[in-house]
């Protein structure tokens, strides 16, 4: 205890040299201790392993915290820990959104904000270059500072159809991209979301996405992020498109080449409109704009940045060969927008077991249980309406994929045992919209057999009253707590 | 010279004098060492990724038996794109050259014949035998990792069912399981019970110990009696998917009996033998008289093996019988068995080149195995879409009005298609606003370009890529020359 004292008098005479208006940073940076349970969507009625880890945040005014949602993702207790002191203090998420990949935490005790000071955020001239220093709670009593050097801001996607401003800095931290605040100048920046210990690449969620986020909750119920859903390429220069599309010669701009209704704006931009400007601002051929500070964003910048779900968005778009005037609201994200949902983190898996044949629904978790090379090694059908997900989205909202994960054998399911990876196109001659609708098609059966039937035109007949009978008995075989779930809780 | 030709004349009095031993040994048995050889083969493939270019040649070794009419039979893949068939006989110092008298790359059997009437001095033709018994002993013999001598394995006989022959691949048809030792050179060479020839060595199981395949005298047949009319044809499909029932609510949905097996029909490929027979949800209860069970097996000597062995023992242009049921009554039908109709070809295809098409710099091709198989570890690293199409553009009925599914390889990027040099991969979808459903459309469309410009618009993407026609011809020119292309086309 004598030792840490010492250790902490160090450290705030090594802080005490920094310019006098910024607090030390074990003010402003604090230590998470996350406890998270995934759920598993191979066996989706029970969850997976039991993961603990240190990651940071750092305090911003209203005694609330921010940290990365990815890396409190499926938490099941959030501790907050501050300036290396013992003391764990329960936390409480007030906000997680992971289509701008942060998180708002708040601590019931407010005697742990006793001695924090908020962070300030950085603002004004251009960053490009700038040396930035990131801080990490080690062994939860050692407040590490790396430095970084910023290398590029840009506009990434956690879900396409939400863009959100990314700084990338070169690095040389080996752990890290969890959360820990970056400064520059003793101002906030960004929180770390990732890094790549191959490039040396630390990814950085940049602070004006936080600013977005604190504004959206202060006008009370938060809305999250607008929903712009296309598809879009880039002119770049080719003369051939240029000419054939009718662009003049100083016009620039992307070009639109799927636009699902559900998307704001959808009602309104068609296939093969060019985008020439929006909100006043011009897009250049390769979709980019001019944002000052942080030099050319790409254009979803000009939507996502500073703008919130009702605001208006108006685009100079050439259609026809015509130059039009368009407008439309910014919608918000919707609850189900996607056949296959493109983000599984904290969603328990809807599934329905009968006859031990496992239905549930397709998502982006069960396609990553095919482990990390998912993409080559999942099952071709699966990964092809992954990659055309956004031209089936306007099958409606509330559709999804319904998948036969495997069949739990038993003697109700004998001759089925290896059905698995299948995509279920009907139930006894009805196409099952999900797995709520799948189950009330089985339950108002009729028949004697209830009829499965999947692309590839492989079928499964079950006798109804078997597995109705035999249900217990798989279950408590199989250690599975409850045959369905459709809810995402 | 005349040296030489006397040393020679020396070795073959002493081939002689050992044979005379061997032959008085083993007791009227004639000896496979004077029916085995080696088979060296030089052969080279066409460059999918660059169809004008053909790949280094490469030389490989193999086994082979004469059997008669002076012809020796071996594995397909022993001498498959061969520009080069040389032949080895143990104790003869000359090398002979060979050609192919006939292949049949699906069940991984080829016919040589060797013009050279020496060669088949001091050899003797082997019979084929039938279908060995389980745990029987077998002689292979051959020449595993080249060698310059016969290699002589013994095992028995391990297991006998139907398997994939990897050569061609997605060809299931019966195999014979042995633990004698198989290994690369083995290819071949004839596995040997009795005296007679029981089965051709021709693959092994990877990362197994002691499982090698032979082909079995009963393909060995077919293949032999497919190339009686001078051409082969391959073996026939019945023309359907089907699926074992052997769950009892099924049966009974279908209405079956407890009496009555069978496999269920899943989907019938359209412009095969079964097309218009068979129907979707039938259950062929059996094959010219002989009854299916419900995993889809048949009584087979003293074991059980898969039904495809009952088309499997036919030749293409017979005739087949199935009692099938359907709508809960029996029926008798009849048709004629074509081979495997295909228009995403799943096989390996050999002696055969890329077609191709070259326009601006667009390579033109048709989505193919050969093709896919390109990438390394082709099954996990081939663009995804492509797989997806070629696993299921049957069952999913993808692109159903397509002969063939042409696509972009890549773009040779030249001055004429700066902007669209990265496109690689893609499907074609319609060309200056014609559908494409072949090779053949496509050079057609480009022949009609619509207001100076040629659109070719590709799958999954809304806008066409565009290349202005008048700066066609010199880019041609231009490409050929700077890519080193003899051709700009093979569309045959």
């Amino acid at each position: 205890m004598k030792k840490l004292s010492i250790y902490i008098c160090v450290l705030l005479a090594l802080f005490a040299s920094l310019p006098a208006a910024a607090a030390p940073m074990e003010e402003q940076v604090v230590n998470i201790i996350v406890t998270s349970q995934k759920y598993d969507y191979s066996s989706p009625w029970q969850k997976g392993e039991i993961t603990r880890a240190n990651i940071t945040g750092c305090v911003i005014d209203g005694n609330r915290i921010v940290t990365s949602a990815y890396a409190i993702t499926d938490n099941v207790l959030i501790e907050v820990l501050k300036k290396g002191e013992p003391r764990k203090y329960s936390a409480r998420l007030l906000i997680r959104d992971y289509h701008c990949g942060l998180a708002v935490l708040t601590v019931p005790d407010a005697e742990f904000f006793n001695g924090l000071k908020p962070v300030e955020f950085s603002e004004g001239a251009r960053l490009f270059g700038e040396t930035a220093r990131v801080y990490k709670w080690d062994a939860m009593t050692n407040l590490k500072e790396y430095s970084a050097e910023l290398n590029k801001s840009s506009i990434r996607f956690y879900e396409p159809g939400c863009g959100v401003l990314m700084h990338q800095f070169s690095t040389v931290m080996n752990e890290g991209g969890n959360g820990e605040p970056v400064f520059i100048n003793g101002k906030l920046v960004g929180i770390t979301t990732g890094l790549s210990s191959e490039t040396k690449t630390l990814y950085a969620l940049a602070s004006d996405m936080i600013r977005r986020m604190l504004k959206d909750l202060s006008s009370g119920a938060y809305e999250g992020m607008p929903f712009f859903w296309i598809n879009s390429v880039d002119i770049q220069n080719d003369v051939n498109l240029r000419e054939y599309f009718g662009m003049g010669s100083g016009d620039s701009g992307v070009m639109a080449t799927d636009v699902p209704s559900i998307s704001s704006g959808g009602d309104v931009l068609k296939k093969n409109d060019i985008i020439l400007s929006i909100n006043g601002t011009p897009i250049d051929d390769n979709g980019m704009y001019d944002s000052g500070r942080y030099g050319k964003l790409y254009y979803y910048g000009l939507i996502h940045l500073d703008k919130f779900v009702g605001d208006e968005i108006r685009m100079k778009i050439l259609r026809d060969k015509k130059k039009i005037d368009v407008q439309f609201k910014l919608k918000p994200i919707p609850d189900n927008c996607c056949v296959i949902p493109l983000i599984s983190n904290d969603r328990q898996p809807r599934y329905y077991i009968f006859g031990g044949l496992v239905l549930q629904e397709l998502t982006i978790g069960y396609l990553e249980s095919f482990g990390p090379e998912w993409k080559k090694k999942g099952e071709k059908r699966m990964l092809y309406y992954y990659d055309t997900v956004k031209s089936m989205a306007d099958e409606g909202a509330d559709k999804k994929i319904v998948i036969l994960n495997k069949v739990l054998p038993d003697p109700v399911n004998k001759g089925y045992q290896y059905y698995g990876n299948l995509v279920l196109k009907k139930v006894n001659g009805t196409a099952a919209r999900d797995i709520a609708h799948l189950k009330k098609l089985v339950d108002d059966s009729q028949g004697r057999f209830v009829m499965f039937e999947f692309a590839g035109n492989s079928s499964i007949v079950l006798d109804k009253r078997s597995a109705l009978t035999g249900e217990k008995e798989l279950l408590k075989k199989y250690n599975i707590s409850s045959p369905y779930n459709d809810s995402d809780e | 010279m005349k040296q030489r030709t006397k040393i020679a004349a020396g070795v073959c009095i002493l081939i002689l004098c050992l044979v005379i031993s061997a032959v008085s040994k083993e007791a009227g048995k004639p000896d496979i060492r004077l029916s085995t050889v080696k088979i060296i083969r030089t052969f080279i493939a066409p460059d999918y990724n660059l169809p004008w270019k053909m790949k280094d040649p490469q030389s490989s070794m193999g086994s082979g038996s004469i059997i008669k009419g002076g012809r020796i039979l071996t594995n397909a893949h022993v001498v498959a794109d061969s520009t080069y068939i040389q032949i080895k006989k143990e104790d003869d110092p000359e090398i002979y050259d060979a050609q192919i008298e006939y292949i049949g790359h699906d069940c991984d059997l080829a016919l040589l014949k060797v013009k050279d009437r020496r060669f088949y001095a001091n050899t003797a033709a082997i019979d084929l035998g039938g279908i060995p018994e389980l745990r029987s002993k077998v002689t292979t013999y051959g020449y595993p990792v080249g060698g310059s001598r016969i290699s002589i394995t013994e095992g028995v006989i391990s297991r006998i069912e139907i398997g994939e022959y990897t050569h061609m691949g997605n060809v299931s048809f019966l195999m014979i399981q042995t633990d004698a030792a198989i290994n690369p050179g083995n290819s071949g060479g004839p596995v040997v019970q009795n005296g007679r020839i029981v089965g051709v060595a021709f693959q092994a199981s990877a990362n197994t110990n002691n499982i090698g395949f032979m082909v079995p005298v009963p393909i060995i047949r077919h293949f032999l009696e497919d190339v009686k009319n001078g051409r082969y044809d391959g073996f026939p499909s019945l023309g359907a998917f089907t699926d074992t029932l052997e769950n009892i609510s099924y049966r009974r949905y279908l209405g079956m009996k407890d009496d009555q097996s069978g496999v269920l029909v899943s989907f019938v490929i359209p412009g095969s033998g079964a097309d218009a027979h068979l129907k979707e949800s039938d259950v062929i209860l059996s094959i010219d008289g002989v009854p299916i069970a419900n995993d889809g097996s048949i009584q087979f000597g003293n074991g059980r093996i898969f039904y495809s062995y009952l088309i499997d023992i036919k030749q293409v242009g017979e005739t087949v019988s199935l009692t099938v049921f359907r709508n809960k009554a029996r029926r008798d039908i009849k048709f004629i068995l074509k081979p495997v109709p295909f228009r995403v070809s799943w096989f390996n295809e050999y002696e055969t080149l890329p077609r191709y098409y070259i326009f601006g710099g667009i390579i033109f091709q048709v989505l193919s195995r050969n093709y896919l198989t390109t990438w390394d570890k082709w099954w996990y690293n081939a663009d995804r879409r492509l797989l997806y199409y070629y696993s299921y553009y049957l069952t999913d009925v993808i692109f159903p009005e397509r002969k063939e599914f042409v696509l972009i390889n890549r773009v040779l990027p030249d001055e004429a298609n700066t902007y669209i040099s990265d496109v690689h991969d893609k499907i074609v979808d319609t060309v200056n606003g014609v559908k494409i459903t072949s090779l053949d459309d496509v050079v057609a469309a480009l022949a009609r370009p619509a207001g100076g410009f040629h659109l070719i618009h590709i799958d999954g993407t809304s806008y066409p890529l565009i290349l202005k026609a008048s700066q066609i011809n010199e880019a041609n020119i231009r490409i050929k020359q700077k890519y080193d292309i003899p051709s700009l086309a093979r569309l045959k």
